[in-house]
């Protein structure tokens, strides 16, 4: 497995390299303009007009301090960034090896199903980690560098927490992609269901929702405001996400090595 | 050990039959020939052998291993060569070979060098920079590379222009000299007929005839062609026997019957040449399509 774990990750590599870059524009973008900003103060009292259903959404945070900008205008778009670039991992590294028929050539190998599927959710979770690990870098250096105070373990639990959500949701979409051998469909349906379960997410706050209803939005266990504001993020919502992770991936495994891989 | 065993195999696609209670055995150091036209079974019956497919009844054992449960055993010891290749578009020959060759512990490349030469395959260039015949040279090589026991290849010559050809159907009969198994689908005859042992005529997922080369020929019909003077000799009442074209004193013709009742027939006539020949493979496979009801 470690033969086809390195192999994903060198074919990946390249994608990866560019989505980091894409991220760490955005976010250091965000850390550098915040000191240009002529009157926090009155970025601040706009954010206190917004909705307070979209305010709770992307966080209910102090804007007129960096950790609290940081968590509006960037943390609470890191797990959409991740989700999707876990769709299209899914879709590239299961899907698209059976549509383009590359899968004859890997599973001619000596190698079982289990360890196709497990190369690949290994190499999902590492890139993961990767571009967390770079987030993380980028906040602590970015905030160092312009003169604030770096709160680095409240980053680094925001992080983790996004982690933990976007792992889950890639396990999910792995899933999938075991079902659906057009990469195209797993690509779509994956950056939909993504943008689906955000706004979702919006509207059972807008609309105050049960909590049992709530519970079931994966993006309703995605915390960073808490964690970016020093508090405590729930250890529910932790357990919740790895719980995922480990039924989503485990029915990937289960169905890739049922299935029949007909050509 | 038997190298491939199918006991009853079965396989439907839903309500559509891939094939139809297969029952066969290939042995020890022959080239066996899978044969049958598009849509027949040839690679639904290869695919169930490697494990990627699950039968819906019967067992598939290769090497002695069942099909399903030990392929990773048995992908170990065999070569497998895919219908339609695809190989990653960004990698060389080269890199996938490596590959290959990593996964399974092998770091030896001296079989894959001497293949790919003797193919002329350009093992240097990325696949999607690849004509289709290199990327099947390509994928033969990998096939090859680890020294495989068993062969498995879903026509192998496809796409190879007539030298690269002739040089892997060489090759293929070389292995099995060698003591190892060969079993390969085609529906190009010619390729059967040089290389096979025995072959197998696979129809709608049936198993219609499985025998030798020579046994195929035995069981049909012979050719005739006679020129004579006079008359026509006469075949009246003589069971299957179809004029095949007649015209200028020359006539052809095929039967079934015992080559002596035609001699006596002919001897009636003045037959000034006469030709027999046994049927060449596509003759008898075409046969065996006319007359196996579906």
């Amino acid at each position: 497995m470690r033969v086809l774990a390195l192999d994903l990750a060198k074919r990946t590599r390249v994608g990866l390299l560019w989505w980091m870059i894409g991220t760490v524009a955005m976010g250091a973008y965000v850390v550098g303009v915040y000191d240009t900003l002529g009157n926090v103060e009155d970025v601040a009292d706009f954010y206190e007009q917004l909705p307070p259903a979209l305010r709770e959404f992307i966080g209910d945070a102090d804007i007129s301090t960096i950790d609290g900008w940081l968590q509006v205008e960037f943390m609470s778009w890191v797990p959409l960034i991740l989700a999707i670039y876990g769709g299209i991992f899914a879709a590239g590294s299961v899907s698209r090896e059976v549509e383009q028929r590359t899968v004859d050539f890997m599973l001619a190998l000596p190698v079982s199903r289990v360890q196709f599927i497990a190369s690949r959710l290994l190499i999902g979770v590492w890139n993961l980690l990767l571009m967390c690990v770079v987030i993380f870098a980028l906040m602590t250096a970015g905030v160092a560098l312009t003169g604030h105070t770096v709160h680095a373990d409240n980053y680094a639990l925001a992080v983790f927490n996004a982690f933990l959500l976007s792992v889950a949701l890639l396990a999910a979409y792995v899933a999938l992609a075991t079902f659906v051998d057009e990469q195209s469909k797993v690509t779509g349906i994956t950056i939909g269901v993504t943008l689906v379960l955000w706004i979702a997410s919006v509207a059972l706050q807008a609309t105050d929702a049960p909590e049992v209803v709530r519970w079931f939005s994966p993006f309703e266990h995605y915390h960073s405001a808490e964690a970016m504001g020093g508090n405590s993020v729930t250890i529910s919502s932790l357990i919740a996400l790895g719980a995922a992770s480990i039924v989503g991936a485990g029915t990937a495994l289960y169905w890739y090595n049922r299935r029949d891989i007909a050509i | 050990m038997i190298p491939i065993r199918l006991d009853g195999l079965t396989k439907y696609y839903g309500p559509h039959c891939g094939i139809d209670d297969l029952t066969l055995e290939a042995r020890a150091g022959e080239v066996l020939g899978f044969l049958g036209p598009n849509g027949s079974g040839k690679t639904t019956t290869l695919r169930l052998l490697l494990g990627f497919l699950k039968p819906t009844s019967g067992e598939a054992k290769v090497l002695g291993l069942d099909a399903l449960s030990q392929s990773v055993e048995i992908r170990k010891r065999v070569g497998y060569l895919p219908g339609d290749v695809s190989l990653y578009g960004d990698r060389t020959g080269h890199e996938l070979v490596a590959l290959s060759l990593a996964v399974r512990r092998m770091s030896d490349l001296r079989i894959a060098n001497e293949v790919a030469e003797s193919l002329d395959a350009t093992m240097d260039r990325p696949m999607k920079k690849c004509s289709r015949g290199m990327r099947q040279k390509v994928a033969v090589v990998l096939a090859l590379a680890h020294d495989p026991e068993l062969l498995i290849m879903d026509e192998p010559a496809s796409g190879l222009d007539p030298l690269a050809q002739r040089t892997l159907l060489g090759f293929l009969r070389a292995e099995a000299e060698r003591g190892k198994t060969v079993f390969f689908s085609s529906h190009v005859l010619s390729e059967a007929e040089e290389i096979c042992d025995r072959v197998a005529i696979l129809r709608e997922g049936r198993l219609i005839a499985l025998d030798s080369i020579a046994g195929l020929r035995g069981r049909k019909y012979k050719n005739y062609t006679l020129a004579y003077a006079g008359a026509p000799p006469d075949l009246e009442g003589l069971d299957e026997v179809e004029i095949l074209w007649q015209r200028e004193q020359r006539m052809a013709f095929r039967a079934r019957v015992d080559v002596n009742e035609i001699l006596v027939r002919l001897s009636k006539s003045v037959i000034e040449d006469l030709t027999i020949e046994e049927p060449s493979l596509e003759d008898v496979f075409l046969d065996y399509y006319r007359r196996t009801p579906s």
